[in-house]
Formats: C-alpha cells, sequence, structure tokens
C-alpha cells in the first residue's frame, strides 16, 4: 500500500508539480528576469500585460455574474417551479458546456461577423443587417459566448445543489406564510448560496483562462487578453516572455478558485437529519407559460442554434451568404484549383483524416491514462494511512484545476522540451500530448476515482485480505470489477474532454501529431471558415454523442432530473 | 356542546391512481390531543399536510375553529399560515443557515411581530423547552434531542391554535424518547393547543392521547379514547392493530348451529345461520396453555416465548396463521415445541365483516 502511494504521489509529482516548478524556474533565470522586466516594467508592458490583465479581468467578471446568474435562474426554474418543459429546458441547458468553446465561438462568428477586418462576413450582414463593431468583435461576444458556453456548467451545479435541499425545510418555511420572495432570499438562497459561489468562481476562473473565445472574436482586432498574449509569445519564438505570462495567468486564475474554495469549505450545510418529503412546487401561475418560453428560447438558442448555424454554413459556396448557394465540397469534393485554393473536403483530406485518427487515439489514450491513475488515487485517498502523503496527493490531483489550459501546455513544453534524465525530450511526440492531457483531465478523473472507490466497502476487500489475497490480486480482482461502471463513465468524458480541447493542445501539437481541433482553428485563422465548421461540426458530433452514452452509463449524474 | 377545534369531512386525497386518503371524518375537540396511528402507509402523513395546507383535498372540506379552510367543492384553500396550525416535521426542518434563536424567531419576523414582541416570545419558548444555552448555536451543532426541542420552540412560537406533529420522535432513541412524551404532554398543558399527532408507535399513542384515530388505507377505522379503543376494538383490524401484544382474530364457519375453525369447534353460533363466516376475537390474556389436546384447544407450534415482567408472551403458529397468548407466569420452552392453546368458552366480541383484512387462514 506504502508502495502504491508512494509510485502515485511520484507520478503526480512527475506530472504536476515538476512542469509547474520548471516553468518558475525558467522565468527565474537570466532570460527569464529579463522577460519579467519587460513584461511587467518596460515601455511593453501597457500592451503586453496591463491593458490584456485588464481585459482578462473584465471578461471573468462578467463572464462569471452572467453565468451564475443565468444558469442559477433555470436551475431554481427546473428544480423548484412548476415551469411546463422542465425536462426539456434541463437536457438543453446541459448540452452548451458539452460543446467545445470554439464551437461556440466561430458559430457566433458565422452569425454576427461584420467587414470590420476585411474577408467575408456573417450570416447577417450578408441578409442586409448592418452588425456594428461591438457585436461583431471583442468583449462583447467574447463575453457572450463564454457565457453561452459555462452557465450550463453554473445550472448543473446549482441545479444539483437545490436538489439537494431537503423539501421539509422549504415547507416549515412556507408554513410561516413567508411569501415566494422571502423564502428564496431567506431560506433557499442561503442553502445553495455555497454552491453558487462555487459556480461564479469557476465561471470567473474559466473566463480568465478561456482563450479559444478571445482567439477567434478578439484577435482580428487586437483585443488581447493573457491567454492569448501567451499565445502570441509562443508561437513567435519569445518563450521566456510566454513563460512569465503563464505565471500571471496561473497567479489570475488559481488564486481566487483557492480563495474561494477556502471560504466555501469553512461552513457547508450538511442535511441534518431524516427523509425529506415531496415538496409542491412554486406555482408560477399566469407567469408559468412565459417562463417556459424564454427559458426555452434561450436554452434552444445556446444549445441547438450554434451546431446548426455551423453545419449550415459548412456547406455555403460562400463563407456567410445564402446567395451564394449550397455545396458540399467542404466536406465531401475533390481538389479543385478555382476553390479554397485547391483544398479538397475534409473527409478527402488526408491531412484531416490524420488528425482525426490522431484525435480519437490521443482521446482514448488520455482516456485510458487518467482513469487509470484517477482510480489509484481514488484508491491511495481512501486506504492509504500514511497522511502527508495522501495530503500530497489530495493537493496534486486537484491543482491541475487552477490551471488554465494555455498555461499548462506553456509549462509542459517548459518542461519536456529538453531532454529528462534518461528520457529523451518529448516536444513533438504523441507521448507528451497523452501526459499533458492526462494532467489536464485529472481532478476530473480523481474525483471520480474516489467516488467510484468510496463504494467499495472496505469490508469486501478485508474479506479477500481474509483469504490471502495480496494487494494486487485484491485490486484485480475485487476493486477494478467493482469500480468498472462508474469509471467508464469518467473515462467516455475525459475523451471528451480531449477531443474538443483546443487551448491545451495548441501549444504542444506539432505538424507530425495533428488534432481536429487545432487543425479547425488554423483553418478559421486563414479564413477558411467552411472547413473549420466542418470539423468542428463533427468535433461537435462526437463530443455531444459519447457525452450522452457517458451519462447513460451513469443515470445517476443528473439528480434532479428524478425530483418530482 | 362545544363546537370542534378541527372538523374533518369526507376527505379524499388521490395522488395518481392512489388514494392516500379515503373518506376520512373527524371531529376533534378544543384541547384535545388526537393520535393518528397506524401502520406505514395508510395515509397518516397525508392527513396531517391537509390539516397543515401543504396538500389540497381531491375533495371533502376541512374546518379549524369553525371556519373552512379547505373545501374541494368550493374549491377554498387556505394558505398554511392563515390556518393558525404549527407544524413539527419528522426531519425537524431546521434552517442550517440560521442559529437557534434565528430559527425560532423567523417565523415571527415573517408574521411582522415588533422586535420587542419577538425576543420576548424567543425567550419564552426558549425556557418552556428548557433550551436558553442553544441560543446562539447552529442546527448541526447541537444533539438530535436538541434538535427536536428547538423544531418543537420554533413551531410553538407564532402561537398556533392547532399544532401538528408528524412522528416527531422516530429520530430519537428509545430512552429520550420517553422523556420527550412527558415534554410533549408537558407542552399540551401548557399551551391548551388542540394538537394532532401522527405516529405509528402505538406505546407513544398511548401515552399521549386523549383520543385515538386508527387508520388503514387512507380511512379512519376507529376514533375514541386509548382505554376504549383497546376494551372495545371496533373492527378486526384494530383489534389486531392495537395492545400488546395485540388480539387474535379467528375467521370462522357456521356449521350445525356452533362456529368452527378448521377441526375446532369454537362456541354456539347464536343467531347466525349455516355457512355464514364470522371473525371472533380473544384476546392473548384469554388463551391457556396446555400439553394436551381437548376441546377447544388447538394444536400450534411455538415460534417465540418472550419473558415480560412476570409474565410470558407466547407466539404460536398454527398452520399459517399467528396466535398469541400471554400466561402468568415465566414459563421455559423451546422454539419448536407442540403446544396446545386453550380458547375460552366464548370470544371476546365477533365481527361481521373483516373490511377485507385476511384475519388468518
Ligand atoms: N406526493 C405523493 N405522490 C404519490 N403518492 C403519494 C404521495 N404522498 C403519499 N403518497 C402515497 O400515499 C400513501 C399514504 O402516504 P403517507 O405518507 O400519508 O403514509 P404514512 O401513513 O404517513 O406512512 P409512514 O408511516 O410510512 O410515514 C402511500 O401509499 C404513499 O405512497
Ligand atoms: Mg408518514
Amino acid at each position: 500500500m506504502a508502495l502504491l502511494s508512494a509510485g502515485v504521489g511520484a507520478i503526480l509529482c512527475l506530472l504536476v508539480l515538476a512542469p509547474l516548478v520548471r516553468l518558475v524556474a525558467v522565468t527565474l533565470t537570466p532570460d527569464g528576469l529579463r522577460a519579467w522586466q519587460e513584461v511587467a516594467a518596460s515601455e511593453l508592458s501597457r500592451n503586453l500585460l496591463w491593458r490584456p490583465i485588464v481585459n482578462t479581468l473584465a471578461i471573468g467578471l462578467a463572464v462569471g455574474a452572467g453565468a451564475t446568474l443565468l444558469g442559477s435562474a433555470l436551475a431554481w426554474l427546473v428544480v423548484l417551479t412548476d415551469v411546463p418543459g422542465r425536462r426539456l429546458i434541463g437536457v438543453l441547458a446541459s448540452v452548451p458546456f458539452i460543446l467545445p468553446s470554439f464551437a461556440v465561438a466561430l458559430a457566433w462568428e458565422a452569425a454576427f461577423r461584420n467587414g470590420r477586418v476585411g474577408g467575408h462576413v456573417g450570416l447577417l450582414q450578408n441578409l442586409g443587417l448592418a452588425v456594428p463593431d461591438w457585436i461583431a468583435w471583442g468583449i462583447v461576444p467574447v463575453v457572450a459566448t463564454l457565457i453561452v458556453h459555462y452557465y450550463s456548467l453554473t445550472f448543473a451545479l446549482v441545479a444539483a445543489a437545490l436538489a439537494a435541499v431537503n423539501a421539509d425545510l422549504l415547507e416549515a418555511g412556507a408554513m410561516t406564510g413567508a411569501s415566494q420572495a422571502r423564502l428564496m432570499g431567506g431560506i433557499t438562497l442561503p442553502l445553495v448560496l455555497p454552491a453558487v459561489v462555487a459556480a461564479a468562481l469557476l465561471g470567473f476562473a474559466e473566463g480568465v483562462s478561456n482563450f479559444a473565445a478571445p482567439a477567434i472574436l478578439g484577435l482580428p482586432v487586437r483585443f488581447h487578453t493573457l491567454s492569448t498574449r501567451l499565445f502570441g509569445a509562443i508561437s513567435i519564438g519569445q518563450v521566456e516572455r510566454g513563460y512569465v505570462l503563464s505565471v500571471i495567468l496561473i497567479a489570475v486564475a488559481g488564486a481566487l478558485l483557492l480563495v474561494g474554495t477556502r471560504l466555501g469549505g469553512r461552513r457547508s450545510f450538511a442535511v441534518i437529519t431524516g427523509k425529506g418529503s415531496r415538496y409542491a412546487r412554486v406555482r408560477l401561475g399566469r407567469w408559468r407559460w412565459p417562463a417556459c418560453g424564454a427559458a426555452l428560447a434561450i436554452c434552444g438558442l445556446t444549445a441547438v442554434a450554434p451546431g446548426v448555424t455551423l453545419l449550415a454554413s459548412s456547406f455555403l459556396h460562400q463563407p456567410g451568404a445564402f446567395a451564394g448557394g449550397w455545396t458540399t465540397h467542404y466536406w465531401l469534393g475533390p481538389s479543385s484549383p478555382e476553390i479554397a485554393q485547391g483544398q479538397p473536403g475534409i473527409l478527402r483530406n488526408p491531412q484531416v483524416l490524420h488528425a482525426a485518427g490522431t484525435t480519437l487515439g490521443l482521446g482514448a489514450a488520455v482516456a485510458v491514462a487518467a482513469t487509470v491513475l484517477g482510480v489509484a488515487v481514488g484508491y491511495c485517498l481512501a486506504r492509504s494511512r500514511v497522511r502527508w502523503l495522501t495530503g500530497l496527493i489530495a493537493q496534486l490531483s486537484y491543482l491541475p484545476i487552477l490551471l488554465p489550459g494555455i498555461a499548462l501546455g506553456a509549462a509542459f513544453i517548459a518542461q519536456f522540451a529538453r531532454p529528462l534524465g534518461p528520457l529523451p525530450p518529448l516536444y513533438g511526440t504523441f507521448a507528451i500530448l497523452v501526459v499533458a492531457g492526462a494532467a489536464y483531465t485529472l481532478p476530473f478523473a480523481s474525483q471520480a476515482g474516489r467516488a467510484a472507490v468510496a463504494q467499495v466497502s472496505t469490508d469486501l476487500e478485508e474479506a479477500s485480505l481474509m483469504a490471502g489475497a495480496t494487494l494486487p490480486r485484491r485490486f484485480v480482482a475485487i476493486v477494478a470489477p467493482l469500480v468498472a461502471r462508474g469509471m467508464l463513465a469518467a473515462a467516455a468524458l475525459v475523451f471528451v474532454k480531449i477531443v474538443r480541447d483546443l487551448s491545451l493542445m495548441l501549444l504542444l501539437m506539432t505538424p507530425t501529431t495533428p488534432l481536429l481541433s487545432v487543425v479547425a482553428f488554423r483553418y478559421a485563422s486563414e479564413g477558411f471558415v467552411q472547413f473549420a465548421n466542418a470539423i468542428t461540426t463533427v468535433v461537435v458530433a462526437i463530443s455531444v454523442g459519447v457525452t450522452w452514452l457517458a451519462r447513460r452509463l451513469q443515470r445517476s449524474t443528473q439528480p434532479w432530473m428524478d425530483h418530482d | 356542546m362545544t363546537e370542534p377545534a378541527i372538523e374533518v369531512r369526507k376527505l379524499w386525497k388521490r395522488f395518481g391512481q392512489v388514494d392516500a386518503v379515503a373518506g376520512v371524518d373527524l371531529d376533534v375537540p378544543p384541547g384535545a390531543f388526537l393520535v393518528l396511528l397506524g401502520p406505514s402507509g395508510c395515509g397518516k402523513t397525508t392527513v396531517l399536510r391537509l390539516l397543515a395546507g401543504l396538500e389540497e383535498p381531491t375533495t371533502g372540506e376541512i374546518r379549524i375553529g369553525g371556519r373552512t379552510v379547505a373545501s374541494g367543492a368550493q374549491g377554498t384553500m387556505v394558505p398554511p399560515a392563515g390556518r393558525g396550525a404549527g407544524l413539527v416535521f419528522q426531519s425537524y426542518a431546521l434552517w442550517p443557515h440560521m442559529t437557534v434563536w434565528g430559527n425560532i424567531e423567523w417565523p415571527l419576523k415573517v408574521a411582522r411581530w415588533s422586535p420587542a414582541d419577538r425576543s420576548a416570545r424567543v425567550r419564552e419558548v426558549l425556557s418552556l423547552l428548557s433550551i436558553e444555552d442553544l441560543e446562539g448555536r447552529y442546527p448541526s451543532e447541537i444533539s438530535g434531542g436538541q434538535q427536536q426541542r428547538v423544531a418543537i420552540a420554533r413551531t410553538l412560537a407564532p402561537r398556533p391554535r392547532v399544532l401538528l406533529f408528524d412522528e416527531p420522535l422516530s429520530n430519537l432513541d428509545a430512552k429520550l424518547r420517553v422523556e420527550m412524551r412527558a415534554e410533549l404532554l408537558r407542552i399540551h398543558r401548557a399551551t391548551g393547543a388542540t394538537s394532532v399527532y401522527v405516529t405509528h408507535d402505538q406505546i407513544e399513542a398511548l401515552a399521549l392521547a386523549t383520543h385515538v384515530a386508527v387508520m388503514r388505507e387512507g380511512r379512519i377505522e376507529q376514533v375514541a379514547p386509548p382505554a376504549d379503543i383497546l376494551a372495545t376494538p371496533a373492527t378486526p383490524f384494530v383489534a389486531t392493530f392495537v395492545g400488546t401484544p395485540p388480539g387474535n382474530v379467528v375467521p370462522a364457519v357456521v356449521h350445525e348451529g356452533r362456529f368452527w375453525w378448521h377441526d375446532v369447534d369454537l362456541a354456539p353460533a347464536g343467531g347466525v345461520s349455516e355457512g355464514e363466516r364470522r371473525w371472533l376475537l380473544y384476546r392473548p390474556e384469554q388463551i391457556s396453555v396446555c400439553a394436551e389436546p381437548g376441546p377447544r384447544r388447538v394444536q400450534v407450534t411455538l415460534a417465540e416465548a418472550l419473558p415480560l415482567v412476570g409474565r410470558t408472551v407466547l407466539t404460536c403458529w398454527h398452520g399459517s396463521s399467528r396466535i398469541t397468548a400471554v400466561v402468568d407466569r415465566v414459563v421455559r420452552l423451546d422454539p419448536g415445541a407442540t403446544l396446545y392453546l386453550g380458547l375460552p368458552d366464548a370470544p371476546a366480541t365477533s365481527y361481521a365483516d373483516n373490511g377485507s383484512q385476511a384475519g388468518g387462514a
């Protein structure tokens, strides 16, 4: 057992701690220190750091607030009121988070792009509507697309918290004659406040870390955030500057989350006792149908519209213009010099097919690696008695949640671009993608691992211990089969996270290991919108399909759905 | 005659296909302590929630203090707070984010009491329940028994005319339960509020009640003071449900002017005609235990012998019917032994109808 824990601890150190330490260390070399100075205290700082950091914080705050408001309101409607179509609203509201964030941003671009930066324009402009710049570019669309993406997460968190509130507590409130508003302010809200705060912090951190939305909707008009600056610096070879920006980004995103978990952890309202009873839902009266309409409109627009927009625009001859007619060229067409500089349709393009293969392979490899690691972490945390070691494992397995994907990618470059002891430099190999993916998805996988292992009672194992089984034997014969079901769903979700990821892989990918999301991103930045949209549609389809499968495996992921 | 504090008329509550409450009529006199007693799922909680106003009746009417608070026919539905009733939840339902003081005070705030009145009243109920020291604590920082007291204090604070309790003691351990029973009686005397109390524990019912209503499958089988319920159970179900141990009800068929249970000749059938069925009640204490067969003796197999304050309760099987007997001495018998139970000359009472209850084979 001690050996296993030590092994897991060592792997986590290598996976999570070492790249971070290395990242910081590089910024403390003479070159690194010069980069600090350039970034923070030179005439470049204004553009390199201060403006991006203001933008970044503004995006984080707006996304945290917006996503929390929207998600909580929808969760309240679905869980506690008699709004018609609750189930459908609940299902739709959980979709946007499954979509890659670059899908939402590309869909926004396909709809709202205007002529400001030249090139093609979006659907609305082509239909004759003048789209103002502030809707097409910059902070407004970035915040809007990120809210679309993350309200879905807030919804899930708050809905789960609301569903866990003992109905008696609300009925006891109703017995006093308090109005609905009073009940909500005096009882419901304080009870779910920890979840709401956690959701808001997560929304903030995600808004701060996100790369795809500002890259697609901000970069063309020189709207920068920390993550786009970081990407820019590294991709033009100013690696140290990139590392410095990574450290700053990690500090900004991580600090608040860390504070938040501290705050949230202090007072959690465990349900006191006894069985809860069935709760009479809040009657909305004449607001029932308007509320239903509004909720369905929001969820429909955010869950369905991006996918449909992308799919439709991938069949348009000219980007964003119905007038130009429809074509299947961007999917199936052979190379022809008149269209798209001779690029064939994505299903005939060997590069895209190669990317599809690598992406699926990477998703599968990371899913396996992360799941195995997750179970091992869960097992150590549940069974090991070495206090400091379990503490270390718990902290390290949680740490990546504080790390923006693009910054983690930078840390991996810092660590693995050179030979590491006996290991050859991993940069440019498939292996580094797998390792980085495993580190990135570790918090999720180990949480799933903990939950799964917690269901295997110690008794079962002790029974086999009495029978003389060794640890590996027990693990394989008792633990593994019992956690398999839960972990299968987790593996599927890890797979999805990787397949739709852009920010982590963007810096790590090289032409020998192309990935769908990165290829789509490149196409989009080069103006080949239909290809980008077609590939993104495929990624969306895979993400939604596999997530749906995983949910079926889990069944219990949405407890609030069974609450009637 | 004074007007009942609570009147219930032909009350029905249907959930989908289930009739949780199926035609309940009830009069509760002012100041009474009515206990609703019945097996799990018989609709006790639903009746209580209907009284509280947390559930709307499908049909029927409820009047509290002479005022109609719910009526299926007229569509009247007075909201919970307008009924002058307080409910103590089985789960206590203490708001975990408020202190003990806050929990008790909040309903008064909602009812717009002045701050001075509020704080005086909170102090008063805290001392009534002897929990003055706990006022600053959160619910998660006090014991189960203390939470129970806080829940009661919170319900009492707005001075409800009617107190409703849903199995309030079921989460407490045996010793605390006895203590809290005494406490509840004291509070009932102190407040004089008409109380309706749900339980499936008949000891609790008999200890607390001025009136017991025995429920089964959404209906009330009998309402009477506890002693009467024990002395003259109105239906075979009540007879077999109430009492420690409960009575034995035996299905008998009339043959040649006598009641027969299988091949046992029980008693003269009186005026009952040939071939009819009756359900005969034999109290455990009327049954004697014998070693040999004889007239009115039933051959049984002993399932268990439970010594109880100088007596022994014998649970026996006759085929698939269970018979309980009490003997006035401590007997030593092994389970599995064959015994003969001697029935008295005449049953305690007989019922023409067992209300679809299978009273034995
Ligand atoms: N909201 C509901 N929806 C559907 N069925 C319900 C609902 N509430 C109660 N029932 C059903 O009505 C019947 C009576 O339920 P009730 O809770 O009143 O029983 P009870 O006597 O309080 O039982 P217990 O002693 O177990 O608490 C049960 O069959 C129950 O399943
Ligand atoms: Mg009940």
